[in-house]
């Protein structure tokens, strides 16, 4: 092409591009389409209750207003224990603060779990869910699984396999800055 | 949406698998290419294997300064095998500093050689594009469009497949033209950053969230705007 053609080809795309600027632009007022709830980020994390180890119930809607980190993990989870002592430090460091850690277990039974804990002892509160159906309302297809909640119950995250204490403090930030 | 691939008994993260076979694909193009062009291929492996190192090392490094209160704690988080420790914007700086060096080194004719790595850039970015519309990467923005996708509930313009498309389509014109019409060395990487730098500013709108300056414009397209201008000018005083 000849060096006209080419800045004629030029100044065509740069104003096309210009519109498609303008056309793209976001203005402020814009009103958030409010979306089903659905285990990806955007969405609000679909609600559950379930049982907890320590006696009681978990509802995730109660937790709204506090961000939160919901993980899914099992004992026979290589991965999972691998990142337990992380998730256990950040409820020691930020728990006080507001960020709830809620550990899901998947499958297993009570004995099982509290064994499990006891042996890495630890404390953050964790919910069975012993028929899976959580974890598949989640589609969670391998361990560990996590999403960060924000305080408006939006998933802002998702890490599937171990997070590092520096993995966690980088995806904390979309939901606790 | 398939963030995991099963793979016999184990289960594979379908946008890791991705970017590794970009890296691949587009490696041995552009390895192709340089031989072409008259150059070693093997410089071009060397090439890509050293600025991959340098952009893993520099990514780390970038990570470890913007979270510098776990790494202090923690030092040896620096050597973790985590692929989520890692920054972007550094990882390819570094990169880019190592190919330098590297064409540099072996005296290779800068603009012979990035006309070589230009397409390899374009099929590895398509590459990911695909892995990231398998893995539910990118989305797009809300659409009732007749190409849109249903994702949770929702149909969504799909920008990451449109996106893999475009670049693909961009390739197959640059290798034509390559092929066809003998061109002066750094035409074809010029206009692979002028044909990238297009399809960016033009699907950026399809885009669910952007980085937003002043008043909501989008960064990308900015960018893209003036790096279309730019390449476009020096397009025409090259040919």
């Amino acid at each position: 092409m000849t060096r006209t053609r080419w800045h004629t080809l030029t100044a065509l795309i740069a104003l096309l591009g210009l519109a498609a600027l303008v056309w793209g632009r976001v203005p402020g007022e814009r009103t958030l389409t409010a979306l089903p709830p659905a285990p990806a980020i955007g969405h609000p994390a679909p609600d559950f209750t379930l049982p907890t180890l320590a006696g009681g119930q978990v509802t995730l809607s109660d937790l709204a207003g506090q961000p939160v980190v919901l993980n899914f993990w099992a004992s026979w989870c290589g991965p999972c224990r691998a990142e337990m002592p992380e998730l256990q430090r950040l409820h020691d460091r930020l728990g006080e603060a507001g960020v709830a850690v809620l550990g899901v277990n998947q499958g297993e039974s009570p004995d099982t779990a509290a064994a499990f804990l006891e042996k890495l002892g630890l404390s953050f509160p964790v919910a069975l869910d012993q028929r899976t159906g959580v974890s598949q309302q989640y589609l969670v297809n391998s361990l560990p699984t996590t999403f960060f909640i924000d305080r408006e119950g939006v998933i802002r995250s998702t890490f599937i396999g171990p997070m590092s204490d520096a993995v966690i403090a980088q995806t904390l930030r979309s939901i606790y800055p | 949406m398939y963030p995991t691939l099963p793979i016999g008994p184990l289960r594979l993260q379908t946008y890791g698998l991705a970017l590794l076979l970009a890296y691949l694909a587009g490696l041995a193009l552009a390895a192709r290419q340089a031989r072409r062009h008259g150059l070693d291929g093997d410089h071009i492996y060397n090439l890509g294997f050293y600025a991959l190192l340098a952009g893993i090392v520099a990514a780390r490094l970038g990570h470890a300064v913007a979270y510098l209160e776990v790494y202090r704690t923690d030092p040896l988080q620096l050597l973790s095998l985590s692929p989520g420790a890692l920054l972007l914007a550094p990882g390819l700086l570094g990169a880019v500093a190592m190919a330098a060096l590297v064409i540099r080194r072996y005296r290779l004719p800068l603009a012979t050689t990035l006309d070589a790595l230009a397409p390899g850039l374009l099929l590895a970015l398509a590459v990911a594009s695909l892995g990231a519309f398998l893995a539910g990467r990118e989305l797009g923005a809300l659409s009732d469009a007749f190409w849109a996708v249903e994702l949770f509930g929702v149909r969504r313009h799909p920008l990451a497949l449109l996106q893999a498309l475009a670049l693909l389509a961009l390739l197959a014109l640059l290798l034509w033209t390559d092929r066809r019409s003998a061109l002066r060395p750094g035409q074809v990487a010029l206009m692979a950053l002028f044909g990238y730098a297009a399809l960016r500013l033009f699907l950026e709108p399809l885009r669910a969230e952007s980085l937003l300056v002043g008043d909501g414009w989008r960064i990308t397209q900015l960018a893209a705007l003036a790096v279309v201008v730019l390449s476009g000018w020096l397009l025409g005083r090259n040919s």
